[in-house]
């Protein structure tokens, strides 16, 4: 792993670009991918990561806090600590990822895929996850909330046809709002016959 | 003077021997010179090394780039090596810790990858 100090942005911008086995150690530093269909794998960026291309891929890597607005791409088997990844590009997919400690992850996009992930320690007034979008899938993750601390699990805010399904939301007591809000149409639920949602869980729309 | 008769593997060894020195094979392989891909369209590689590693590292890189205000250093060797290789598809290796004082811009098409760099530790 080759290491970068230093406050300035590295931009991969050609199509089919790879970027592999890199540590950007400063937190003020800013990896950009922007060309379509590029991969990282192995990078750790203590600072910003920027996602604009589209069919991007990020696999086995360390992150922090991430804009993503290419559409199409996907984060996978990754490590996402301390901030938020922000999502605006649609069909992303963020799969089998540790977030520790992270402010969570705004899905602003229609058609994404979260699945798989853990979600531990999403510290105070944060939700894990927050949608602002349709249609988006949220699949068989776990969430350990900060006790008192975590908002929600998952906060459907606004869009439709979102589906919640199959995820393991801990102890309900522990988060500092119910561990699901919905303010959304037509969202889908199921969980298994041991889960729960929270007390004041409403208006799970005409799909639940 | 008269080469002494050989037999059997001896032989067979010296017919090799005499075989490569028909060829002209350089000492050193891409000494001085991007190593661009040799056997039949392999991928182009290209060894970048900071200089914060040590000089047996350096010697065998294609460039090597200050350790601290590399940018405009980096920049510029990726540039070259983006004229030189005209979008097509290659790798870039790079040893060593590099300090980004301002913004750089892979090559496109490039495939960044990284070696390591000294007294780094675990990462």
């Amino acid at each position: 792993m080759a290491r970068f100090t230093g406050s300035g942005t590295f931009t991969l911008a050609g199509s089919n670009s790879r970027i592999y086995d890199i540590l950007f150690e400063s937190s003020a530093s800013t990896l950009v991918l922007s060309g379509e269909r590029a991969v990282a794998r192995n990078i750790h960026v203590q600072g910003t990561l920027e996602v604009t291309g589209n069919y991007i891929q990020i696999e086995e890597s360390n992150i922090r806090a991430t804009t993503w607005s290419g559409h199409s791409g996907g984060l996978s088997d990754s490590f996402v600590v301390v901030g938020t990844i922000a999502i605006t590009g649609a069909r992303t997919r963020i799969t089998d990822n540790v977030f520790t400690s992270s402010q969570g992850l705004d899905v602003d996009a229609d058609d994404c895929v979260i699945e798989g992930n853990v979600f531990y320690n999403t510290p105070a007034a944060h939700d894990s996850i927050a949608i602002n979008a349709d249609r988006v899938l949220v699949e068989g993750n776990k969430f350990v909330p900060s006790v008192g601390n975590t908002n929600s699990a998952v906060n459907v805010e606004t869009g439709e046809c979102n589906m919640i399904v199959g995820n393991d939301l801990g102890d309900t007591d522990d988060y500092a709002t119910d561990a699901l809000i919905d303010t959304g149409s037509n969202t889908q639920l199921f969980y298994p016959n041991d889960a729960t949602y929270g007390d004041n869980f409403t208006d799970c729309g005409s799909g639940s | 003077m008269r080469r002494a008769r050989l037999t059997g593997q001896a032989a067979v060894n010296q017919a090799v021997v005499d075989l490569l020195d028909k060829f002209d094979y350089p000492d050193e392989l891409g000494s001085g010179s991007p190593s661009l891909g040799g056997g039949g369209g392999g991928m182009a590689h290209f060894l970048i090394v900071a200089e914060s590693e040590p000089q047996q590292i350096q010697e065998k890189a294609d460039y090597t780039v200050p350790a601290s205000d590399s940018a405009a250093p980096l920049q510029e060797v990726f540039d070259e090596i983006d004229d030189l290789m005209n979008g097509g598809a290659f790798s870039i290796w790079l040893a060593g810790s590099f300090e980004l004082d301002d913004d750089v811009t892979a090559p496109s098409g490039a495939w960044i990858r990284g070696l390591g760099y000294v007294g780094g530790g675990e990462t």
